[in-house]
């Protein structure tokens, strides 16, 4: 019977030599289900940890939250048995994707920060953490202002041990700006991260993308260029990055709209699949933006779609195709804002397609 | 009295040295490399002028420990006493804005200044003396890094040149022993095209090698195999066996693309060594060759590319977007070439670098067209190349995952179908794209819920025959949202097959989550799984082989009693054969199950 662990770590150090992806992820799936079939909670645990990771940074957030809760139970069963420290960490990142679900409502989202919370505070840390997310999250679901009294709470604490990196916690509050629409203050503060001082596994990755159309609304369009060519090479193999693909997208439909051709082709099955909603729908917008663009300017233009993508057979007829885009991203829009309570997606979407479609 | 004056920078010379030891450089030893550029380019500017002029650099050691000096000696343009106030006047200026615009300096003087100044990172002095080759005085410069500097008119004329002499400072004497000198110096100037000396004790040697000519004259390098092998090995510390050539269409930029002789991990960085003019900029270049070329570690020299400040990295900008571009064009040319030429030497290659040549394809549709006959992939006809799963002229069946090549395989293997597994990195990409490249190619994506194809229907006296215990058997498995439904299949001795569709599995696996997990998360769960819930694709399905005969006998007639005990027990043995974990719920199932059948084996036992 001892067997199977021969299986389960020739599976882990195949993951291991892969970089985050679908492929990865099938085969830390494989491990799990066998470690699992054993018996074997040990390697169960592990191969999750691998999970967690792999979809929060691969683009998986649902089988990254489903591993993780599995996880915690353990843990909560066992907590000898397990590393405290790096599971707490993982925990940011989980909650981290959660408002992106329309399906979990607002109070689930709320008892979790408070799970977040309590658990951080028997561990030792102070509350800055719980600040920190509660600011990200009222963010993501569109409460600037509540927001906005998170960030400041935040602010009076001391970075401990649970502190997400100085890059990471830089990188929002310029994301926080652009929200607010403060361009200039947004790329003052991002100034740091563009020029290479602050700096983390995805950091700039996260921020060049978002401060591409505030560099054109400003008339940096040479600085913006430049960022454009350079951030894109830094995110376009990791599928996580969607919605900044999309960034991408609607930046180019305002100053080239044919180079962004090349990447709707590219990436729009890999949103398609995407377990993220939220990204998908930025995804889309922008999408739709860049197909209006092209039509109203009537260039002439040819997508040519992969067969993989549900869409492939409206690559001839774009104008169907950007409807469809436009109607699916409010769907989600529409479901998001109903949980959160606001209009806030349904003004954002419109205020996107008008500002670069 | 020669003409002598003190002067002041009018800068915080010690914030320069800061931003330059600190910030910028990655450690004090590259004042070696700062010097030997500034060598460089001074003995490049002579050659504008004179182009019989023969380069030389002379690098003298004396004294050990912390009274070790270093005398850095070139026969390049020189300065003049302009040139002297130029530089000083460019770092005074450049300190007042952080420095951060002399760092990004490209002209000659202003490069000049800077290397002195790292300098300081091992001297507490400086001491300069230069002879412009275009005539004037001889100029003696002493710096000091509080800021204080004196220049001097010589009275003897110098032959053209500079001479830099370093007095080491405290704990970095380490910096001025002979053999890291002659180790850095090698590092930084293997390629230089003019001897560097090196003198200790007495004793001169010469430490860079005669740079080899199809470094010049790239034309050659087909026909010197072997050396340039040997050089790659003598450059890159690693034994290789084959290499591609790299060209960009001005010219100004070539190299060698040495195959690495195992396989790679694709989380590895990528390290090639890149000379800028001549000079090493970085060992880890990443950013000069496409991702996809991870199979290769190269050589590469260029001059038409710009540092960064730190002269480690290569900025990101339109110029160096196309000679990646165009670099990457001679590895794709020559794989397309071998393919025409040298069938063995290609798939020695692909054998070792599979997955970084399937990447290269699936972004790249004519490199796709040239090599997809010798790509490997698994399928049910075994591992084999796609050249080979076409010469058999079925339908190439593929599954977007793993997890559904696994569940497929042994149904078609029984059925012959042709199965590829797509779950790999690359491969579902591929092989959903090769009709694009291959007009005419049978390829269809199959999906678990797909294997019901191959399967024969029931004709109507048998439908009409099971009806009652199909629908009873249907309803068993509603708990576990799992449907029930009766076909033929090969092969017999199979009784029963469980298929997962894509959300089935998720929410198979949120609930089999959801029983561990703490109340927050549960909760969670459960939203999660409500929405999905809702889907008619949610529905796993139990497929019963009524060719095989105990299915044949449950099914024949009336239903028993004991059906649902041993519809359970079905359901439970085509998990355990499919390999799928079973929740609490299912396991409590079989012990039940289990239980049940012992109890009834007895009775029949006591019955006869």
């Amino acid at each position: 019977m001892e067997d199977y662990l021969t299986e389960f770590q020739d599976l882990m150090s195949q993951a291991y030599s892969l970089p985050h992806s679908a492929a990865k992820m099938a085969l830390l799936e494989r491990a799990a289900e066998i470690a699992d079939l054993a018996g074997d909670v040990e390697a169960g645990y592990e191969a999750r940890e691998e999970i967690v990771e792999t979809g929060s940074f691969g683009g998986f957030p649902m089988k990254a939250i489903v591993a993780y809760s599995w996880q915690l139970g353990q843990y909560d069963r066992d907590p000898q048995a397990f590393d405290e420290d790096s599971l707490y960490w993982n925990y940011k990142w989980i909650i981290d994707d959660i408002p992106s679900f329309p399906e979990v409502p607002a109070e689930q989202i709320d008892s979790l920060l408070q799970d977040m919370r309590r658990r951080y505070n028997e561990y030792g840390v102070s509350d800055r953490t719980y600040w920190y997310y509660n600011f990200r999250l009222s963010m993501y679901m569109g409460q600037l202002e509540k927001a906005q009294e998170c960030l400041e709470e935040f602010r009076k604490l001391k970075r401990d041990a649970m502190s997400d990196c100085a890059a990471c916690e830089l990188d929002e509050q310029v994301h926080y700006l652009v929200l607010l629409g403060k361009d200039e203050e947004a790329i003052k503060k991002a100034k740091p991260i563009i020029e290479g001082r602050k700096r983390c596994a995805e950091v700039p990755h996260m921020t060049l993308p978002q401060l591409l159309v505030p560099l054109h609304r400003l008339g940096r369009h040479e600085e913006a260029a430049e960022m454009q060519r350079k951030s894109y090479s830094l995110i376009r193999q990791n599928a996580k990055f969607i919605q900044l693909f999309g960034e991408h997208i609607g930046y180019l439909s305002l100053v080239d709209p044919q180079r962004a051709l090349p990447m709707l082709e590219r990436h729009l099955p890999q949103a398609e699949t995407h377990e993220d909603p939220l990204n998908r729908m930025m995804f889309y917008w922008n999408s739709a933006a860049l197909l209006h663009k092209l039509q109203r300017t009537g260039e002439d233009f040819v997508l040519n779609l992969p067969p993989a993508s549900r869409f492939a057979g409206l690559a001839d007829r774009p104008e169907e195709l950007r409807a469809k885009l436009e109607e699916e991203a409010f769907a989600i829009a529409e479901a998001l804002d109903a949980r959160n309570g606001n209009d806030y997606y349904k003004e954002f979407g419109k205020k996107l397609l008008a500002e670069r479609g | 009295m020669p003409d002598s004056q003190e002067y002041r920078f009018q800068v915080n010379l010690s914030g320069m040295i800061d931003i330059l030891s600190n910030h910028l450089y990655s450690s004090p030893r590259v004042f070696l490399r700062e010097l030997l550029q500034n060598a460089t380019d001074a003995i490049t500017a002579r050659l504008d002028l004179d182009p019989s002029h023969r380069g030389e650099v002379t690098v003298e050691l004396a004294g050990s420990g912390s009274g070790a000096t270093l005398l850095m000696q070139d026969n390049g343009i020189g300065l003049t006493e302009e040139d002297v106030h130029e530089f000083l006047a460019m770092i005074g200026h450049s300190s007042k804005r952080n420095g951060t615009e002399l760092l990004g300096e490209t002209s000659f003087i202003g490069r000049f200044g800077i290397g002195l100044l790292s300098c300081f990172m091992v001297s507490d002095e400086i001491v300069m003396l230069t002879q412009s080759a275009k005539g004037g005085p001889s100029i003696e410069w002493r710096g000091k890094p509080d800021g204080t500097y004196s220049i001097r008119k010589l009275e003897a004329s110098l032959t053209p040149g500079t001479k830099v002499y370093l007095r080491c400072k405290e704990e970095t004497d380490f910096y001025f022993e002979p053999e890291s000198v002659e180790l850095d110096l090698l590092h930084y100037g293997a390629l230089l095209p003019y001897p560097i000396l090196l003198t200790e004790n007495g004793r001169e040697r010469r430490i860079n090698p005669e740079p080899p000519d199809w470094i010049v004259y790239p034309e050659l390098i087909r026909d010197r195999q072997d050396e340039v092998l040997r050089f790659g090995e003598r450059m890159l510390g690693e034994r290789f066996r084959d290499f591609i050539p790299l060209q960009t269409s001005t010219g100004r930029t070539g190299g060698i693309a040495y195959i690495l002789p195992h396989a790679v991990n694709l989380n590895a960085k990528r390290s090639h060594k890149v000379y800028l003019k001549r000079m090493l900029i970085s060992e880890q270049a990443d950013n000069i060759l496409p991702e996809w070329a991870f199979f290769v570690k190269c050589l590469i020299w260029t001059d038409e590319l710009q540092p960064t400040a730190s002269r480690e990295h290569f900025y990101e900008n339109e110029q160096l977007e196309r000679v990646r571009g165009e670099l990457g064009e001679s590895i794709r040319a020559e794989l397309i070439r071998m393919s025409e030429t040298d069938e063995n030497r290609l798939r020695r290659i692909i054998e070792l670098h599979a997955l970084s040549m399937k990447n290269l394809a699936a972004e790249d549709d004519e490199f796709y067209r040239m090599i997809h006959r010798w790509l490997p992939f698994e399928s049910t006809y075994g591992h084999k190349t796609l050249g080979e799963l076409l010469d058999e002229h079925r339908t190439l069946y593929y599954t977007a995952t793993l997890d559904h090549y696994r569940q497929l395989r042994h149904v078609a293997s029984a059925q012959s179908m042709l199965v590829v597994n797509g779950g790999y990195i690359y491969e579902a990409e591929l092989l959903a794209s090769l009709p694009r490249i291959l007009p005419g190619a049978d390829v269809h994506r199959l999906m678990p819920e797909d294997v019901s194809l191959a399967f024969a229907d029931l004709n109507a006296e048998e439908r009409s025959s099971t009806l009652e215990a199909a629908r009873a058997a249907d309803l068993v498995l509603q708990p576990f949202r799992c449907r029930v439904l009766l076909k033929r299949f090969k092969p017999e001795e199979l009784p029963a097959l469980f298929t997962l569709p894509e959300e089935a599995a998720t929410l198979r696996s949120i609930e089999r989550a959801s029983e561990e997990s703490p109340q927050a998360f549960a909760s969670i769960l459960g939203s999660l799984g409500g929405s999905i819930q809702n889907h008619a694709s949610s529905y796993s399905i139990l497929y019963l082989n009524l060719n095989n005969p105990v299915v044949e006998r449950l099914f024949a007639g009336k239903p028993t009693r004991r059906l649902n005990t041993l519809v359970e027990m079905l359901y439970a043995n085509a998990l355990m054969m499919g390999h799928y974990p079973m929740s609490r719920q299912e396991m409590a199932l079989l012990n039940r199950g289990i239980l049940s059948l012992i109890d009834w084996s007895m009775d029949s036992e006591r019955e006869e």
